[in-house]
């Protein structure tokens, strides 16, 4: 027998083999980008069809995410009431972003909030005072409903509400998530749901979705007040709508 | 530039053979399991969850108690060798109800009253009786141990005690522990092959028991068996409990085995005092690992099958179950040997499934479990809901020397009860046991003896704490008294009392009646 000649031969067979399953492996798992638009085309034209309008950008890329593990951090209240209490009425105060900013900063500091991945959300005006929002966002992502909320009147934060969920680590493996329009499916399909149960056929108010982002989240219905010390949090779809509303979906693929 | 040679041309085409032939394998595993690079994993490959072997549904239905009366005042109690005098017995019911089948009009099934049971388990007549805590279905009894059956066996729903006597020797006896009835199931020839079985008992080692009304006098009703005297050679047991370092891989283990590949993407969540949970989705499976060394798991039932559940079938699930989570023995490999204790019907109607406990011997003795079982599973139509294990862990040689070999008189049986009056008083009077005033002491003493159901001996495991680690199994006596109240006492040292429990926590009640006890 020739085994030069053989062993050729199944050279070129292995080699045709690997190229045949990498190539039909490659394309199932990146998909096609124009099947994608289609897709995000039929589902804005469903959620219309039910009275939720996209405002924003819809994302098209999927990815694959662990859960992350976190830890709830318990702040010194007799600290934090101290730190308020010692601020003085500044009847002059102007309430412009960097005022409020800096004067929370400040207020956080004392309180020895200093995390790294605290990081400014927002404020808005709330009657006679304003409200700052700072975030926990890890690696680039956000931790929800993890943050501090800061009540400022009249030149003093006169309320500070903070719920800190330290990261411990990530899971050891990676799950495929769901593409946002799968997730938004699912938010139309719980509204419509909400709305038979109030016994009408259709969502009576157009809902405006003004923001999609992908978040880890943690579902806070066993908390603290349960004596829960660490959790789990899962990648979500965080969809805002209506001025401030907002939603999570499970972002995690539970087919799979 | 110099041209390799030909040898190693050839060798480097046998290398490119080999690696092209892995990458084909590996393509071929991602592109069958539809899996990505990140769901790879050599150590998953390499770790495979071993499946214990499961005991044998036969092995595990076994009596709790076997109480052989010899027609002359004295009786005994078999706990230790129970399981080869049932597989006879079972040996003797096949020919019995296979020798009735031949008659011409068949095994007759008959409702007696209790009086009749009582009369025929009394000192009067030889008698033995194989006792469960629990109602066995009857039907599916017959079938699985190969009992011929006709119309009339439709009569007995459930049998907790099967039991032949001296007095109506053409008749097998019948407890049915839920409604309180009794059954014979009558042939038309005497049988007596039960009679060998009880003169071979006789003539053995065994140890004396009388009915307590013997002992306290006629004003005493008590017929449940108290041993006149009795010597042991039970040790201490040093025993730690099974898990208590919940960071251990084997806990983690466990854990992997009820959520599979979704393990790594569920909720982990630790609370204040250290027990973690672990849920899949918004509940629907959750395990507990509990910081006093027990485990829980409870899943959410799906639809109802419609059909009645079978109890063979429905235990031979929970066996299986437990095999393959956790295992039949402790999580650190140690050798237990559990066997069915007792059985409750749950879901609506009592007809959707079985709560079964099982209890845990160290050799042939009985360990009971204060407040707890060491392993609790709750079938509901095939699929298991609940499974609890609160195992101990000890070290095999220490368990292997449990017996001194050197006998020594126990504290007097009879004696356990004047001693501890007060205590037994009190606690009989929290249950709500009518007594006379504690003044009266003849009369509340009568009461308290009346009031005995029965009185065994083991091992008694005290309740764990998330403190204690460490627990010693102490040789006691267990006394079941009244509105199912269970006291422990020390075997020795002037029986001080160990513990107490209630039958629904020792996992042996229901809405069902007392055992018939000696009858006498």
């Amino acid at each position: 027998m020739d085994w030069t000649k053989a062993k050729n031969i199944l050279i070129v067979a292995l080699l045709l083999t690997d190229f045949i399953l990498g190539g039909l492996f490659y394309f199932q798992h990146t998909g096609d980008e124009g099947t994608q638009e289609s897709v995000i085309e039929a589902t804005i034209e469903v959620l219309e069809n039910h009275n939720i309008f996209v405002d924003t950008e819809i994302p098209e890329k999927t990815r694959r995410m662990p859960v992350l593990f976190v830890k709830y951090d318990e702040e010194d209240e007799d600290l934090v009431r101290s730190v308020l209490s010692r601020q003085v009425k500044n009847d002059s105060f102007t309430m412009t972003e960097q005022n409020l900013k800096t004067l929370c900063d400040s207020i956080l500091r004392e309180c020895g909030f200093t995390e790294e991945t605290l990081v400014y959300d927002s404020w808005r005006i709330d009657g006679e005072g304003a409200e700052v929002v700072y975030k926990n966002i890890y690696n680039g992502i956000p931790v929800e409903e993890s943050g501090i909320r800061c009540r400022v009147e009249k030149g003093e934060v006169v309320r500070l509400d903070r719920l800190w969920l330290t990261p411990t680590g990530y899971g050891k493996t990676k799950q495929r998530v769901i593409q946002s329009s799968e997730a938004l499916i699912q938010f139309m399909s719980e509204r419509v749901k909400e709305n038979e149960n109030n016994g009408e056929d259709e969502i009576p108010e157009e809902i405006h979705i003004q923001k999609i982002d992908l978040v880890y989240w943690l579902d806070l219905s066993v908390g603290p007040s349960d004596g829960v010390t660490e959790d789990t949090a899962v990648p979500a779809w965080r969809f805002t709508y209506n001025d401030g509303n907002v939603t999570f979906i499970d972002a995690y693929d539970q087919q799979q | 530039m110099k041209k390799p040679n030909t040898k190693t041309i050839e060798f480097f085409k046998t290398v490119l053979i080999v690696v092209l032939f892995f990458i084909t394998v590996l393509l071929l595993y991602f592109f069958w399991e539809n899996a990505t690079k990140d769901a790879f994993r050599f150590t998953e490959m390499i770790y495979t969850a071993e499946e214990e072997e499961a005991p044998e549904v036969i092995d595990t239905v076994i009596p709790t108690e076997i109480t052989v009366g010899f027609g002359n005042g004295v009786y005994t109690v078999i706990s230790d060798g129970g399981e080869l005098l049932w597989k006879e017995a079972l040996e003797k019911l096949k020919k019995f109800s296979a020798d009735g089948a031949k008659q011409s009009a068949g095994l007759l099934v008959s409702e007696i009253s209790e009086e009749t049971f009582r009369e025929a388990v009394s000192v009067k007549y030889s008698s033995i009786q194989f006792q469960f805590h629990y109602d066995i279905p009857f039907q599916e009894f017959c079938k699985f141990y190969d009992l011929s059956q006709n119309q009339s066996f439709e009569k007995i729903e459930g049998a907790a005690t099967v039991a032949w006597s001296g007095m109506g020797t053409e008749s097998i006896l019948i407890w049915q522990k839920t409604g309180n009835k009794y059954y014979a199931i009558i042939a038309d020839q005497n049988y007596t092959n039960f009679e060998d079985m009880i003169s071979r008992i006789e003539t053995g080692d065994h140890v004396s028991y009388y009915p307590a009304n013997t002992f306290f006098g006629s004003s005493v009703k008590s017929t449940a068996l108290l041993p006149l005297s009795l010597q042991s050679d039970l040790l201490e047991v040093e025993c730690g409990r099974e898990g208590a370092d919940s960071s251990d891989g084997k806990v983690k283990d466990l854990a992997e085995s009820f959520f599979g590949e979704s393990f790594d993407f569920i909720r982990k969540i630790t609370d204040t005092k250290g027990n973690i949970t672990y849920m899949y989705g918004y509940g629907q499976k959750i395990f507990n690992v509990n910081v006093d060394g027990t485990f829980e798991y409870k899943e959410e039932a799906s639809g109802s099958s419609g059909s009645s559940p079978k109890f063979f079938e429905s235990l031979d699930i929970a066996l299986s179950f437990v095999a393959s989570h956790g295992s039949w023995n402790s999580l650190d490999g140690t050798d237990m040997s559990v066997y069915l204790k007792t059985v409750l019907p749950v879901g609506e109607d009592k007809k959707k499934g079985y709560k079964f406990f099982f209890g845990m011997k160290i050799g042939s003795q009985n360990v009971y479990f204060e407040k707890s079982a060491p392993i609790v599973v709750e079938v509901v139509n095939g699929q298991v809901t609940y499974y609890k294990r609160d195992m101990i862990d000890f070290d095999q040689n220490t368990a292997a020397n449990y017996r001194s070999g050197m006998p020594e008189n126990t504290f007097d049986p009879v004696t356990v009860l004047t001693e501890n009056f007060d205590y037994i008083y009190d606690k009989l009077s929290e249950a709500g046991v009518a007594l006379a005033p504690r003044e009266n002491r003849e009369a509340a003493f009568d009461g308290i003896a009346d009031s005995i159901k029965a009185m065994e001996i083991g091992y008694v495991r005290p309740l764990p704490t998330a403190e204690n680690s460490g627990m010693v199994l102490k040789p006691c006596y267990r006394i079941t008294f009244g509105k199912k109240v269970i006291l422990y006492f020390d075997l020795f040292n002037k029986a001080e009392p160990i513990g107490s429990d209630r039958e629904e926590t020792a996992g042996q009640s229901g809405n069902t009646a007392d055992a018939p006890g000696s009858g006498a």
